[in-house]
């Protein structure tokens, strides 16, 4: 087990360098980002003094190495745009972001999970058509279509909710609901068909013959079982989820890093796009490390192996 | 029996399945043909005409649709916007079956260290999330359709990587294989002859699945300006366009919108029957 541990923790810090080298690399070979902040005509000796400024006189090679050394030494670099720290840059930008990702999250594991067991013990029956119809609307409305359809009605039309921005309890309520929507309906989706994999089997007709109580048999004995496949999909659910905000927030006008490290990549802005990539490749690698290392707790089996 | 079951019987198409891929082939139909139905110049502006009402709402509009801010009709670049974004996701598609199909055969096939490098690439490409692969590509590539399915590929083939190297672990197993080999087949006659044939029928489910997920990707990676330049459209520009106008001109945003969440639909949905259909081993309950 020790061994299983180590071997995936060294193979998923293996994968974050891996991203991080490569879309260094791919952001340096577009072009000299020095012709796109200066403007057309600047002399030659402008573009080299801010060409020094920046650190891009230097090899290729040496830059990589430098910004590479910087992460651990904590000097991330300075953005070209916004002339900051880019580490200070995300400190700002990442709480709006955390937060509405971690309501998310809560949400969708809140609400999916219960709908998902309510369809599968009424299996067939009106309330689970319903259920799973919703269901696969709501995995099929992309995120964006979803958002300016909430702006109509409840910010247009109806007027009761602010249609952008950030800082009260109201301006969060549209962008969680466009973006729980599709992780609600697919963790729905799959608790109801894992669970129904489960509830055919022997042994819950062997508690059921105990005496206990139909839902504490589903509860204990068959949501246990049926949690695995769901609990293997969140770290895609947070990957899909971190892709799904970026388009969120710029359709709500959220302050987070989203917008930020779209706009950057629109500024050529590399320093602040590598390192946001860094983060975000960071958080799902890590996600999907406790998914795998969560595996064992949940199925004495593979404990075991 | 009458006429319609004895259809059903022999073809076993649900008439819902049947109504959603007939409409299907019409949309698309219709749009793979814009430049002949309605050949006009995408770049022309008629400014006079700007922010007609559609026809629905107002009757003695010329406009089906109405026209947008440019006065430009809508309903003629939904067709060349439908146009687009189903070329560019079918296109993105076609390349990323054959990509995962190849790598994942010789990830199947040649196994050790060639299976672990193409096994942590996938892990690489699942560890950034899609729509972030599309920002960076169209930040150093421009935005352009050819980068779009650039993006689907780069996105799309793990998936079919994965379904083929554990359909040729199963097939490796196989009597009839082995019997082909012990005959001295070579290689490449095995996985010509034998493992394409067989992997065929779960490849067209996945590819027809992933589909619908390819056309979203598209739209999003257009609605963020990222997808194609003006004066060339597809659904996600329109929406993004429309979006200005929310308050007095709805419907912009809207068609667009409705055109999408219908394209997902109906191949989702056909993509589900055909699973069930194709490959009873996958079949879910559903």
């Amino acid at each position: 087990m020790k061994r299983y541990v180590l071997m995936r923790v060294l193979k998923a810090i293996f994968t974050i360098w891996a991203v991080y080298t490569l879309v260094f690399f791919l952001t340096r070979v577009t072009g000299d980002p020095v012709d796109w902040l200066t403007q057309a005509g600047a002399s030659d000796a402008a573009k080299e003094t801010l060409r020094r400024n920046l650190g891009l006189d230097l090899p290729l090679w040496d830059q990589y190495v430098k910004s590479f050394v910087g992460l651990f030494t904590g000097d991330t670099g300075t953005s070209y745009y916004y002339s900051r720290e880019v580490s200070a840059l995300f400190a700002e930008r990442i709480w709006p972001t955390v937060t509405l990702g971690s309501i998310v999250f809560v949400v969708t594991i809140a609400v999916g999970l219960p709908l998902g067991v309510l369809a599968a013990v009424k299996h067939n029956s009106l309330l689970d058509r319903l259920t799973m119809s919703l269901a696969v609307i709501g995995s099929t409305l992309p995120n964006f279509v979803l958002g300016i359809l909430l702006i109509f009605i409840f910010a247009l039309t109806l007027r009761m909710l602010p249609s952008g921005g950030t800082g009260t309890v109201k301006n969060y309520i549209m962008p969680i609901i466009a973006l729980s929507v599709g992780p609600v309906a697919s963790v729905a989706r799959l608790t109801r068909s894992s669970l129904l994999d489960v509830i055919g089997n022997d042994y819950l007709d062997f508690v059921r013959s105990k005496g206990m109580r139909e839902w504490k048999v589903v509860i204990k004995h068959g949501l246990r079982n049926a949690l695995i496949p769901v609990i293997t999909i969140l770290g895609s659910q947070l990957s899909a989820l971190i892709g799904g905000s970026v388009v969120v927030e710029t359709v709500f006008a959220w302050p987070g890093i989203g917008t930020l490290i779209v706009t950057s990549a629109q500024q050529r802005d590399f320093p602040v796009v590598v390192f946001g990539v860094l983060v975000i490749a960071a958080s799902v690698t890590f996600v999907n490390l406790l998914v795998d290392l969560s595996y064992g707790l949940l199925d004495p089996r593979i404990r075991k192996s | 029996m009458g006429k319609r079951n004895r259809m059903k019987k022999r073809w076993g198409i649900p008439p819902m399945i049947l109504f959603l891929m007939v409409t299907f082939v019409i949309i698309v139909g219709a749009a793979l043909l814009a430049p002949v139905l309605a050949p006009v110049d995408l770049g022309a502006t008629e400014l006079t005409q700007r922010l007609a009402k559609p026809a629905f709402l107002d009757p003695t509009s010329p406009y089906l649709l109405g026209t947008d801010n440019l006065g430009r009709d809508v309903a003629v670049r939904l067709l060349y916007a439908i146009r687009s974004t189903v070329l560019i996701s079918f296109t993105g598609m076609v390349i990323a079956t054959a990509l995962g199909t190849a790598l994942g055969i010789l990830s199947g096939l040649a196994g050790g260290v060639t299976d672990v490098i193409i096994s942590f690439l996938t892990d690489v490409r699942l560890s950034v999330p899609t729509t972030f692969i599309g920002i960076i590509l169209a930040c150093i590539l421009g935005a352009k359709p050819a980068t779009t399915v650039l993006v689907i590929t780069i996105t799309g083939w793990s998936s079919f990587c994965r379904l083929v190297r554990s359909q040729i672990f199963q097939l490796k197993k196989a009597a009839f294989i082995e019997a082909s080999r012990s005959m001295g087949a070579s290689g490449i006659r095995i996985v010509f002859e034998h493992i394409l044939v067989n992997i065929a029928s779960p490849l067209i489910v996945q590819a027809t699945m992933e589909l619908s997920g390819f056309i979203l990707l598209e739209s999003t990676l257009s609605f963020l300006g990222l997808g194609i330049e003006p004066p060339g459209t597809s659904l996600g520009v329109m929406v993004s366009n429309g979006r200005d106008y929310m308050l007095t001109h709805w419907w912009l945003a809207m068609i667009p919108s409705v055109v999408i969440v219908v394209l997902i639909l109906q191949i989702s949905l056909v993509g589900d029957w055909l699973r069930d259909k194709l490959d009873p081993k996958l079949k879910r309950i559903s």
